[in-house]
């Protein structure tokens, strides 16, 4: 009996140091890579070089270059720091929803955050058109697109309060009400102007070189509130994916805490989403790879999540800014390289992930 | 490099401009080869006349290579022979008949001569159209938001045939009476659809309307094919005379490399052209060295970006369509010159907005006189400018300097 127990506390102690150590490393490879992404870019700067402005600047002294400060200072470390709070906040709302949802296929978008927000930037550029009507340019659309992304959203948590929907009731009314937005997208670029159609198709693909010192803070409460609340919430999630009735026998409101979880989510990717446009693939397969190592415990699940989504994201930000002649929508790498790898998980995933 | 590609293209342009003939009672120009694109014109010369006859003969005779007169071939039965001579004495008698042409791709194509009524898609034939008095063949046009009402007049209320200032829908075609053919300009995002048309039998008429100087030539083929050949050389020798005055300024044998400022264009709100963009052209035909040195029509500056940080032109030149109308000088500024801040050429005052409206032969005087107001004058863009509404469009009554804005920079915002 004493051996048994010694046994079960040695495989948990394994167990512990093995989703550390995880969670450890991909911490380290976002780090890695924030350190690294600085000296990424068109513009010819070393790495010892960046640093040396990095470290200038905070010191306080005038730059000898102001072209290689703007963009080190003003461009990269922005654009670095963005990329490690949206990839934390989708990972982590990637994680939330498959779990809540009981769905491989939910990722951070799947309430429909995403078509709203693009109908939302849309409006606003192509129309002139601003929920607070003093505001134009970019203001007006990160406005716009960030309280169109709650109407589905709200949409959603309606039906799911009123109707007491199953999980798999919300995801196809997700889709019902992202087709409704997106047929509305499409028929405004249909009388958009060329300049105008070329602006709404680029904010749609998802990029980070709207990253600045003025939105980042902005950016990263969401994702920090997201976080808090989310991780607050992983034992209750654990408990929702016995299915409704076994987590009312053990005193979780299943309702509540979905509806909780989905206007967190909600205000999360929205927050997001409003500044970056659509990155799509990190929130689904960011959850899914972490499942591969820790299994489906949401108490490692949802931290891990955001810390290899953050870690993805900014390896592909890297990519994304090296990419082409004038580099790339960082929403076009993740999508070249999330669906690979989400079809590569599909096929190597053990199904006990999900049980 | 940059001498070679700016002397290449001013050379081809300006010397022939040293034969011009301006004589009161009409303008001949005869030395631009192949500007008017039509088979028959032997000579390569902007007309068809007995000059064609003549040059034909000596094709015939051997004494002149059929390779060196390309547009030979009247009937393009691939002999030059007297069906040739035949075929064109009728085109020079301006009979109605079946005629073949270049197309602004280089196609052979034929067309009924003269060409009947027809549908406009886009904004560059529109106003080519405009710009040889053609207004009347005009009888449907495509949807676009970015057609300016003070140029095309009364032709902003014929049918609208597409929901896209690309499109031209062959239903919508089909229910307007006597169109016989589409008019469209060089670029193949225009009327995709082509085949349908022309399986259909409504002709395809492709034209060179806003590629730098190719447009001469393109207002020219233009003018013949529409029955508007007095016009278009009318309008031939409004271009021939700013290319020329800009050449004897600031033309290759005017101006070292060292002496000439150094630019980028763009278009549409942050696309920066390459070297094949007819913007491209246009800043070395006004003197510049531009910088581009990628060969896409564009290359779009996104937020965020990089790369278009390691150059520095002393000049950027933004155009873009803002009309005949009332402007917004300062929301232009900030929705445009947003993405260049951060460039020597904006901090010292050299970013400028360009108004797209008019033709590109005026928009080229612009730059000309943005770039080297001291030689080639401040306001030799608005003389240009007065010159061509007056002569050119139904907008005659606008005095330039009160009426329009032909440019926005930086001296013209509020302090």
């Amino acid at each position: 009996m004493e051996v048994g127990l010694s046994s079960l506390k040695e495989d948990y102690r394994i167990y512990i140091l093995r989703k550390t150590v995880f969670m450890i490393a991909c911490i380290s490879v976002a780090l890695l890579a924030l350190g690294l992404s600085v000296s990424f870019g068109k513009y010819e700067i070393g790495f010892f070089e960046s640093y040396g402005i990095i470290i200038d600047h905070l010191r306080g002294i005038e730059p000898a270059d102001e072209m290689k400060h703007y963009i080190v200072w003003e461009l990269r470390l922005p654009r670095a720091i963005m990329a490690i709070a949206v990839g934390a906040g989708l990972g982590i709302g990637g994680a939330a929803m498959q779990s809540m949802l009981r769905n491989p296929l939910a990722d951070p978008y799947t309430t429909g955050v995403a078509s709203g927000a693009s109908l939302g930037a849309a409006v606003a550029i192509i129309l002139g058109i601003c929920l607070i009507p003093s505001l134009t340019g970019q203001y007006a659309i990160v406005v716009n697109a960030f309280f169109f992304s709650l109407i589905p959203a709200t949409i959603i948590v309606l039906i799911s309060k009123y109707k007491k929907t199953t999980p798999t009731m919300i995801i196809l009314a997700g889709i019902g009400v992202m087709y409704i937005f997106s047929a509305t997208t499409s028929l405004l670029m249909l009388i958009a102007e060329p300049d105008s159609l070329a602006e709404v198709y680029i904010w749609t693909v998802g990029s980070l070189g709207r990253a600045s010192w003025e939105n980042i803070p902005l950016v990263i409460t969401f994702v920090i509130i997201g976080i808090i609340i989310i991780q607050t919430n992983s034992r209750n999630l654990n408990i929702l994916a016995m299915g409704d009735k076994n987590a009312i026998s053990l005193g979780v409101n299943a309702l509540r805490t979905r509806l909780t979880l989905l206007v967190t989510i909600a205000f999360l990717t929205a927050g997001i989403v409003s500044f970056t446009g659509t990155i799509g693939f990190v929130g689904l397969i960011a959850p899914h790879i972490v499942r591969i190592f820790l299994g489906s415990d949401n108490r490692y699940l949802v931290p891990a999540s955001a810390a290899l989504g953050a870690a993805l994201l900014i390896v592909a930000d890297c990519i994304a800014k090296e990419a082409g002649a004038t580099g790339l929508p960082v929403g076009v790498i993740t999508a070249i390289i999330g669906g690979p790898i989400f079809l590569m998980i599909l096929l190597k995933m053990r199904s006990k992930a999900w049980n | 490099m940059a001498t070679i590609a700016i002397a290449s293209i001013l050379v081809v342009s300006g010397l022939g401009l040293v034969l011009l003939s301006q004589e009161s009672d009409g303008y001949r120009s005869t030395d631009f080869p192949e500007r008017l694109m039509i088979f028959g014109n032997a000579n390569n010369d902007d007309y068809l006349d007995e000059d064609d006859i003549t040059t034909l003969e000596k094709i015939i005779a051997g004494e002149l290579d059929a390779e060196d007169h390309p547009l030979a071939d009247a009937n393009q039965d691939g002999v030059i022979d007297q069906k040739d001579i035949d075929m064109v004495r009728k085109m020079i008698d301006r009979e109605p008949m079946e005629i073949y042409y270049l197309n602004a791709h280089g196609d052979v194509k034929s067309v009924q001569y003269p060409v009947g009524d027809v549908a406009v898609v886009g904004t560059g034939i529109m106003g080519a159209v405009m710009s040889i008095g053609a207004d009347e063949k005009v009888a449907a046009r495509s949807f676009g938001a970015t057609y300016d009402r003070t140029l095309i007049g009364d032709l902003y209320d014929v049918p609208i045939i597409s929901d896209s200032l690309f499109r031209a829908d062959v239903e919508l075609v089909s229910n307007i009476d006597g169109i016989t053919a589409i008019l469209t300009q060089e670029s193949t995002r225009y009327v995709q659809n082509a085949d349908v048309f022309e399986n259909a039998g409504i002709d395809v008429i492709r034209i060179a309307a806003t590629d730098g100087l190719d447009t001469i030539g393109g207002i020219l083929t233009l003018g013949y094919l529409l029955g508007f050949e007095e016009q278009a050389n009318e309008y031939v020798r409004f271009c021939d005379e700013i290319i020329s005055y800009i050449n004897d300024r600031v033309g290759p044998d005017m101006m070292a490399d060292d002496e000439r400022v150094t630019s980028l264009s763009v278009v549409m709100i942050n696309s920066v052209s390459g070297k094949d963009s007819a913007y491209f052209s246009a800043t070395q035909i006004a003197g510049s060295i531009n910088l581009a040195d990628w060969d896409d029509t564009t290359q779009r500056f996104q937020e965020g970006d990089e790369w278009l940080l390691s150059y520095d032109p002393d000049f950027i030149i933004h155009a873009r369509g803002i009309g005949y109308g009332d402007v917004d000088i300062q929301a232009t500024w900030d929705q445009y010159g947003q993405y260049f801040t951060e460039m020597r050429a904006y901090k010292e005052g050299n970013y400028h907005i360009l108004n797209g409206n008019p033709p590109v032969i005026v928009r080229i005087a612009y730059i000309a006189s943005i770039f080297y107001p001291d030689i080639i004058g401040e306001d030799f863009g608005d003389i240009k400018h007065q010159e061509f509404l007056d002569k050119f469009s139904n907008a005659d009554n606008l005095n330039v300097k009160e009426d329009v804005v032909s440019t926005i920079n930086v001296h013209m915002l509020a302090a």
